[in-house]
């Protein structure tokens, strides 16, 4: 057995425990079963809200505190020192570590199959199985987003601070919500009984159930991912890389029918994508750690022509900007966003009917990439400089501020012409984006390269 | 002897804190080095970089011939490390503790149950296996996070601080218990900033300060590794005694003074061997012989103040 599984059963169940949860979870069915004269109906509805209470509110704590609890208990550097790989530290200690909350929860799912068998209604028959493997997943995606955004933080060293594994946690439920289409008010399952995803016509619930066990592969790929970082496996910057590009096709399947209706050009399946990779750019900008003495190694490595070292100290973000550029250049070279380029490029500043008058839009998003370069910039500035800590703060706020309010103040002055020094204009002449954005990066990319050189002065350790 | 551990052009940074510079050394198996030197030195950093948990930006590290940088998984199973804020999982026995350090170091199951009770009768705890780890004493913790350490017997045993917050008795404990590792084959680095407690065990010494190596030497000898001061104590008077040590050309800054005789000898312990059997053949009534053993506060003082980088050097 994965000694991480075994170490964690033995912490999680005891007799006591195990007699409690299906004493607990008995009582209050029988109770519902008493004051509801007998509803099956009732008892049905209180053990399906026992199991999403147990499996997403307790199950997403756990699951955020698996790694937790051992930086704090001082044993994490112990389960680094093991010869236990990545994968079997990642499963063992998330099926291990949310051991108790699935038994618990396990005897809620149970008592609700009883309760449909009770009613004549078999788990197999008319969507049922559908419904309750969603039920099971939505548990499984909650915890695993929970993990992995405990992980990301634990990079960061903020997961240190309750702070940490209490957002985990948050993030987990949210997912959690989604899936179980609590979020999005049943959108997919209720108001869409079928989708539509690359000309083909899906079951809305099948859909959603593949949809929901795609993203837990990938949410337990990534915690896998992570914790090769965190036992020192080297490894390239290629699995965001690979999430990217999934997102790109799974997101551009819906807007496949639109696309044909419109009859747009090659183009207009670009413009999706090409945000999408934008906006995962700023993500993994974000939530990165961006350690200084990291990049001059990447720096080092790359003046040394050690390309194979430096492909492990790539940041994640560096492939996915590169995406985004590509995917930039050929929107340019087709010359072409189309209608739903209009939709998706229109913001608070700029409807879609001025922008159906912009010169030059196909050259947007290409002003888009090089601002976005600008804002990277901006980000390792504050990243690389003393208050290091608080730099990812410091540039979300002045990039806020630049893109929110400032941008918004010049438009209600009827400044436009002024806004390229903040943020990339689609009313703009294509030039004056580039001059800008160009200009703001070649001034920040010396400054940052400053801030690395003076962090290679080294002080001496002790005086 | 062969080097158990190498590490050579080390270099560790910080934001703006080169914290390793260029540090290299290799030490021989069988053998207790006390890593000391001040706060902020860079012990615990060079103890996590052998121990594979960081990673420098340059140079190598080895340990029982494994590059740890190139396999840090594979390494861990030939080495233990217990960190200074060690932790044990409060809820599980002893037995549980030590079963699961083995399973997680791909230890064959055949052999885990034979190693726990090794490792638990090595440090004394044999007789608790079923007691809870957050049950036992400070000093017990100790042993059993040492035995949690090497529980799958690894050649190498790095220790951080490991004395910190124990009891006087638990310390001569601890010391006793190194001192039996090392006796069983094993090749332990402790580092500490309490010299007299390492003083009870190390046999060797490596002074880091300001993330530089700036002493290796063998302990009870001064730092070319070969010169010892010695005390010679006679049974009954006899002239001759200090004539026949002149006449060694390896004794130098000879002081006798009734019974006693004390120099310093430039040579290694064999040859001291040779010089006790010459003077027990001349017939002089040797009482006593004995290398003095510096105090390892003497020795760290002289090292920190000379402030110079070390030749790291193979010791003898």
């Amino acid at each position: 057995m994965n000694p991480e599984l075994r170490r964690n059963l033995w912490l999680q169940f005891s007799l006591t425990r195990l007699l409690l949860s299906p004493a607990a979870i008995g009582a209050l069915l029988t109770l519902t079963w008493v004051v509801s004269d007998a509803s099956l109906a009732a008892v049905a509805e209180v053990a399906r809200a026992m199991y999403y209470l147990i499996v997403v509110l307790w199950g997403t704590r756990r699951a955020a505190d698996l790694v937790a609890e051992e930086i704090a208990g001082g044993t994490w550097d112990g389960q680094r020192m093991s010869a236990l790989g990545a994968w079997q530290m990642s499963w063992g200690k998330l099926l291990g570590g949310t051991s108790y909350v699935w038994y618990a929860a396990g005897i809620a799912f149970l008592a609700l199959l009883g309760c449909y068998w009770a009613a004549g209604t078999p788990p197999w028959q008319s969507g049922q199985a559908i419904q309750l493997l969603r039920l099971l997943g939505t548990g499984a995606l909650a915890q695993a987003v929970a993990m992995l955004v405990s992980l990301t933080l634990l990079r960061r060293l903020a997961i240190r601070r309750r702070l940490g594994v209490s957002l985990s946690q948050v993030v987990g439920i949210l997912a959690g919500l989604l899936a179980s289409g609590q979020l999005d008010g049943g959108i997919v399952s209720l108001f869409l009984p079928t989708i539509a995803w690359y000309g083909r016509i899906w079951d809305g619930e099948l859909f959603s159930l593949a949809t929901l066990a795609v993203f837990l592969a990938w949410s337990v790929f990534g915690i896998y991912r992570l914790m090769r970082v965190e036992l020192k496996f080297q490894s390239g910057p290629w699995a965001w890389l690979a999430f990217a590009l999934f997102l790109m096709a799974y997101c551009d399947g819906f807007l496949y029918g639109a696309i044909q209706l419109a009859g747009s050009g090659p183009g207009t399946w670009l413009i999706l994508p090409f945000l999408l990779v934008v906006a995962l750019t700023y993500l993994a900008l974000f939530l990165e750690p961006k350690d200084v003495v990291r990049y001059r190694w990447l720096g080092a490595d790359l003046a040394a022509h050690e390309f194979r070292h430096a492909w492990v100290l790539l940041p994640q973000w560096l492939p996915v900007y590169l995406l985004a550029l590509l995917c930039a250049v050929v929107l340019g070279l087709f010359s072409d966003v189309g209608s739903e380029g209009l939709r998706l490029l229109s913001g608070p500043f700029v409807s879609m009917e001025a922008l159906q008058h912009a010169h030059g839009l196909f050259l947007y998003p290409l002003a888009i990439v090089i601002y976005l370069l600008r804002d990277v910039l901006v980000v390792l500035f504050f990243n690389f400089g003393h208050g290091g800590r608080r730099g990812d703060a410091t540039a979300f706020i002045i990039l806020f501020l630049a893109y929110f309010p400032l941008t918004g103040i010049l438009v209600s002055l009827e400044m436009t012409s002024l806004i390229p020094i903040l943020a990339p204009y689609p009313l703009a002449p294509p030039l004056i984006n580039f001059a800008a954005g160009l200009v703001e990066s070649a001034a920040l990319a010396w400054l940052v390269y400053r801030r690395l050189a003076l962090a290679g002065r080294f002080a001496p350790a002790i005086a | 002897m062969t080097d158990m551990i190498s590490v050579s052009g080390l270099v560790f940074d910080y934001p703006g804190t080169r914290a390793l510079d260029d540090v290299g050394f290799s030490l021989e198996a069988e053998t207790i080095t006390a890593l000391v030197g001040p706060n902020g030195a860079g012990k615990s950093t060079l103890l996590r970089c052998i121990a594979g948990l960081d990673t420098p930006y340059a140079g190598e590290i080895n340990v029982a011939g494994l590059d740890v940088l190139a396999q840090p998984r594979d390494s861990h199973r030939c080495m233990g490390f217990l960190a200074d804020s060690y932790g044990l999982y409060d809820d599980l026995t002893i037995k549980q503790c030590l079963l699961y350090r083995a399973a997680s170091l791909r230890m064959p199951a055949a052999e885990r149950a034979t190693a726990v009770q090794l490792a638990a009768e090595r440090l004394a705890i044999a007789d608790r296996l079923r007691q809870k780890a957050g049950t036992l004493s400070r000093g017990l913790r100790q042993r059993l996070a040492i035995a949690q350490s090497i529980v799958h017997h690894p050649p190498v045993l790095l220790l951080d601080e490991p004395a910190s917050g124990l009891d006087p008795e638990a310390r001569v404990g601890l010391a006793e218990t190194l001192l039996r590792l090392r006796e069983e084959g094993m090749t332990i680095i402790v580092s500490s900033h309490i010299l007299s407690e390492l003083e009870d065990y190390s046999t060797h010494m490596l002074v880091l300060r300001g993330g530089r190596l700036v002493e290796q030497r063998v302990l009870g000898t001064t730092g070319d590794g070969r010169t010892a001061a010695v005390t010679l104590r006679l049974a009954r008077h006899d002239d001759r005694l200090e004539a026949l040590l002149r006449a060694e050309a390896s004794v130098g800054q000879l002081m006798v003074e009734g019974l006693m005789a004390s120099f310093q000898f430039a040579g290694d312990p064999g040859e001291r061997a040779m010089l006790l059997r010459r003077l027990i053949a001349a017939e002089l009534p040797v009482a006593d012989f004995a290398a003095e053993r510096e105090s390892l506060q003497d020795l760290y003082m002289s090292g920190v103040a000379t402030g110079g980088v070390a030749k790291p050097e193979k010791t003898a």
